[in-house]
C-alpha cells in the first residue's frame, strides 16, 4: 500500500516536473521559427491532446497507464511501452551483470577482511573499498576509455553491438560499462559484509552456537555467514533498484541504448510521455527490488515473520 | 552555557572512545590508547596518533582548501586568459599542468574550480545538513500525522531515481550554479531527515529527555539542548559523505552539461571539456578527473576514520 502510494507520488511529481521545465515539446518539434505558424502549433497540441487543462491530462495519462498504456512518444512516435521493453532489457542486463560481480568479487572479500579485522589485509579491503566508492562513474568511465584507446585492448568504445548481430560483439561492448558500474557496489558489498560479520560474532546465538561445542568452522559458516548475510541481501536488493535507474551516466558515457539514456533524453527533448513513463517504470523497479528483498530477508532470517 | 550542557552530555561517549577495551587487540595501539587517555591529549592529536590515513586526508583537503582559497592570489595567472600559441600546449615548466583547446591556462583553471566545486559542495551539504535535520528532529519529535507526512515524502524522494530528478530539476531551473545546489539539496535533504529521525525516537524515550521534560523544559529547548547533541556523531559522518556526494553530483551534472557552464571552470566542466580532446591532450581529462577522484576519496576516508574514531565499537573485535 505504501509502495503505491510512492509509486502515485513520484509519478505525480514527474509529470508536474517535467511540465515546468521551460520550453515545450511544440518549439522542440516545430521548431524555433513556431511563433510565425500559429495554426502548426495549434495542429501539433490537438494531435498529442496538449490543449486540456493539466489535471485532465494528468487523469487521461494516469488512466491509461494503469492499463499498461504507456502512450506514445512525442518525438519518434513509437509505442513507449514497446520501447522500455527493449531498453529495458539492455539495462536489466547491465545491472544484472554488475551486481554479480558484485556478490562474486565483494563477499569473499569482505568476509576476508572480517576474518582477519584490524590487520594489514583488512586495511587493504577497507581502503580499496572507499577507493571503490570515491572515484565517480563518470570519471572512470573517461579514464578507462582515455587508457584502452591509447592501449588499443581491442575493446569497442562506444559502440553497442547486439546480442543477436554478434554475441562475442556483444560481451565485448558491455565489458567496460558493467565494470565501470560495478566498481562502487562492489566497495558497498564488501564494506557492508564486513560490518555485518564484525556485528554478528558476538552475538548471543554465536556464543552459544560455540558453547555447545560447535566446530569453529561449523559456527562461522552455518551461524556467522548466515546472519551476516542478511543485511548484504539488502544491499545488493538497494544496489539492484539503484542501477535499474541509475546506469544513466555510464549509457550515455558508452553510448549504450539502455533505459536510462532513454529517460535522458525524454527529459532533455520535452518528451512528456518519455520522461513519465521512464521515471515512472525506474521507481517501480526500486520499489519492486526493495519489496524482493523484504522477501528474501523473511526467508533468511527466521525471527522476521510478516 | 551552551559549551557546559553540551560537554556535559557528550561526556559518556568520550570516555567510552577512551577505553582501552575498544582498542584493536594489536598490542602497539592498545598501549598507545592506553598511555593517550592518561594524558589527556586534545581530540585532534589523538584522532591524528590513532588514525593516519585520516591525518593523511585531512592534510590533503587542508591543501586544496588552501589552494582554492590562496591560489588566485598567489599568482596562478588567469583561468580566462586565451593564447592561441599555448593551444594544447602539454604540460611543461611555466604550464604545470598545461594548457586547453582555447590555449587557457589549466593550472589556473583547476585553482578556479577547485574554488568553485568545493564552495558549491559545501553551501548545498550545509543546507541540505540544516533542512533535514530540522526535519528529521520535528518529524521523530512530534510524532503522529506531522511524522506521517513528512516519512512519506522523504519515501518518494527516496525512490525517486536520483539523477533523474536532478536532471529535471536542471532542466527547470536552467543549468547553472543554483540549479546544481537546489538539487543537491532536494536530493540530499530526504537523508539527513531520515539519519536524524531514527536516533530522535530513541532518545525521545531516555529518562534525561524525560526528566528534562518533566522540569519544565520546553519541546524547542529539549530538542536542541537534549536530542540533537546525542545525534551529533551520525549527523557529522553524513555530513562528510554528503560532501563527497555533492562533489560527485557537481561533476555528473556539469559532465551532462546541465550543471557550471562553460568557461566558468569546476572540476565536472573541466572534466567535460577534457573528454572532448581526450586523445589530443589528455592532460586536460586527467587533471581534473584525477583531482575530483582523489577530493572525494579523501572527503570519504575523513568520514570513515572520523567515524571509526567516534564509535570504537566499530573496531571491537
Amino acid at each position: 500500500m505504501t509502495a503505491f502510494i510512492t509509486i502515485l507520488g513520484v509519478a505525480t511529481i514527474v509529470f508536474v516536473l517535467m511540465r515546468l521545465i521551460p520550453g515545450g515539446i511544440v518549439e522542440a518539434l516545430a521548431g524555433p521559427s513556431v511563433s510565425q505558424q500559429p495554426e502548426l502549433v495549434e495542429a501539433i497540441k490537438e494531435k498529442y491532446g496538449l490543449n486540456e487543462p493539466l489535471v485532465v491530462q494528468y487523469g487521461i495519462w494516469l488512466g491509461n497507464a494503469l492499463q499498461g498504456d504507456l502512450g506514445e512518444s512525442l518525438g519518434t512516435g513509437r509505442p513507449i511501452m514497446e520501447e522500455i521493453l527493449r531498453k529495458g532489457r539492455i539495462t536489466v542486463e547491465l545491472a544484472t551483470l554488475a551486481t554479480i560481480i558484485s556478490i562474486v568479487v565483494g563477499v569473499p572479500l569482505g568476509m576476508l577482511a572480517a576474518f582477519r579485522a584490524n590487520s594489514p589485509i583488512d586495511g587493504g579491503v577497507r581502503v580499496s573499498a572507499l577507493v571503490g566508492l570515491s572515484i565517480p562513474d563518470f570519471v572512470l568511465g573517461t579514464l578507462l576509455i582515455y587508457f584502452v584507446s591509447t592501449w588499443g585492448l581491442g575493446l569497442p568504445i562506444s559502440q553497442y553491438v547486439s546480442w543477436s548481430d554478434s554475441p562475442v560483439g556483444h560481451l565485448k561492448s558491455m565489458a567496460l560499462p558493467t565494470f565501470v558500474l560495478s566498481v562502487s557496489i562492489t566497495a558497498v558489498v564488501m564494506r557492508v559484509i564486513r560490518a555485518s560479520m564484525l556485528d554478528v560474532r558476538n552475538e548471543a546465538f554465536v556464543v552459544t552456537a560455540r558453547s555447545k561445542g560447535l566446530q569453529e568452522r561449523h559456527v562461522t559458516t552455518r551461524h556467522v555467514m548466515r546472519a551476516a548475510l542478511i543485511p548484504t541481501v539488502t544491499i545488493v536488493g538497494i544496489n539492484l533498484g539503484y542501477l535499474l535507474s541509475g546506469a544513466i551516466i555510464v549509457e550515455e558515457l558508452f553510448s549504450i541504448p539502455g533505459l536510462g539514456r532513454y529517460a535522458l533524453q525524454g527529459i532533455l527533448g520535452r518528451d512528456y510521455p518519455v520522461a513519465q513513463a521512464t521515471v515512472v517504470v525506474g521507481t517501480l523497479m526500486f520499489v519492486l527490488a526493495n519489496f524482493v528483498t523484504d522477501i528474501l530477508y523473511a526467508f533468511l532470517d527466521p525471527r522476521i515473520k510478516y | 552555557m551552551v559549551a557546559r550542557e553540551d560537554a556535559g552530555i557528550r561526556k559518556p561517549v568520550a570516555l567510552e572512545g577512551e577505553s582501552p577495551v575498544a582498542a584493536p587487540s594489536d598490542g602497539a595501539t592498545l598501549g598507545r590508547n592506553v598511555r593517550t587517555v592518561r594524558r589527556q591529549s586534545s581530540p585532534v592529536i589523538r584522532f591524528v596518533r590513532q588514525s593516519p590515513i585520516g591525518a593523511v586526508s585531512a592534510f590533503f583537503l587542508l591543501g586544496a582548501l588552501g589552494v582554492a582559497l590562496v591560489g588566485p592570489f598567489a599568482g596562478v595567472g588567469s583561468p580566462s586568459d586565451i593564447s592561441p600559441r599555448a593551444m594544447f600546449a602539454p604540460p611543461s615548466a611555466d604550464l604545470p599542468f598545461g594548457a586547453d583547446e582555447l590555449g587557457r591556462n589549466l593550472l589556473a583553471r583547476l585553482v578556479y574550480a577547485l574554488r568553485i566545486s568545493f564552495a558549491l559542495a559545501a553551501v548545498a551539504a550545509l543546507m541540505a545538513a540544516l533542512i533535514g535535520t530540522f526535519l528529521g528532529l520535528v518529524s521523530g519529535f512530534a510524532g503522529g500525522i506531522v511524522d506521517e507526512i513528512v516519512m512519506r515524502i522523504t519515501d518518494m524522494l527516496f525512490a525517486f531515481p536520483t539523477l533523474l530528478l536532478a536532471i529535471m530539476i536542471a532542466a527547470i531551473m536552467g543549468p547553472g550554479i543554483s540549479g546544481v545546489i537546489l538539487t543537491i539539496v532536494i536530493a540530499t535533504v530526504p537523508v539527513f531527515t531520515r539519519v536524524a529521525r531514527g536516533p530522535t525516537l530513541s532518545v525521545r524515550e531516555t529518562e534525561y529527555t524525560i526528566a528534562a521534560r518533566v522540569s519544565g523544559a520546553s519541546s524547542g529547548r529539549i530538542l536542541f539542548r537534549h536530542v540533537l547533541p546525542n545525534i551529533m556523531t551520525p549527523l557529522l559522518v553524513q555530513l562528510a559523505f554528503t560532501l563527497s556526494g555533492a562533489l560527485i553530483a557537481e561533476g555528473a551534472l556539469s559532465f551532462l552539461g546541465l550543471g557550471v557552464q562553460p568557461p566558468t571552470p569546476s572540476l565536472g566542466s573541466l572534466l567535460s571539456d577534457g573528454k572532448i580532446y581526450m586523445e589530443l591532450a589528455p592532460w586536460m581529462m586527467l587533471v581534473p578527473g584525477l583531482t575530483l577522484a582523489a577530493s572525494i576519496l579523501a572527503v570519504n576516508l575523513l568520514g570513515d576514520e572520523l567515524q571509526r574514531f567516534r564509535d570504537p565499537r566499530l573496531n571491537r573485535k
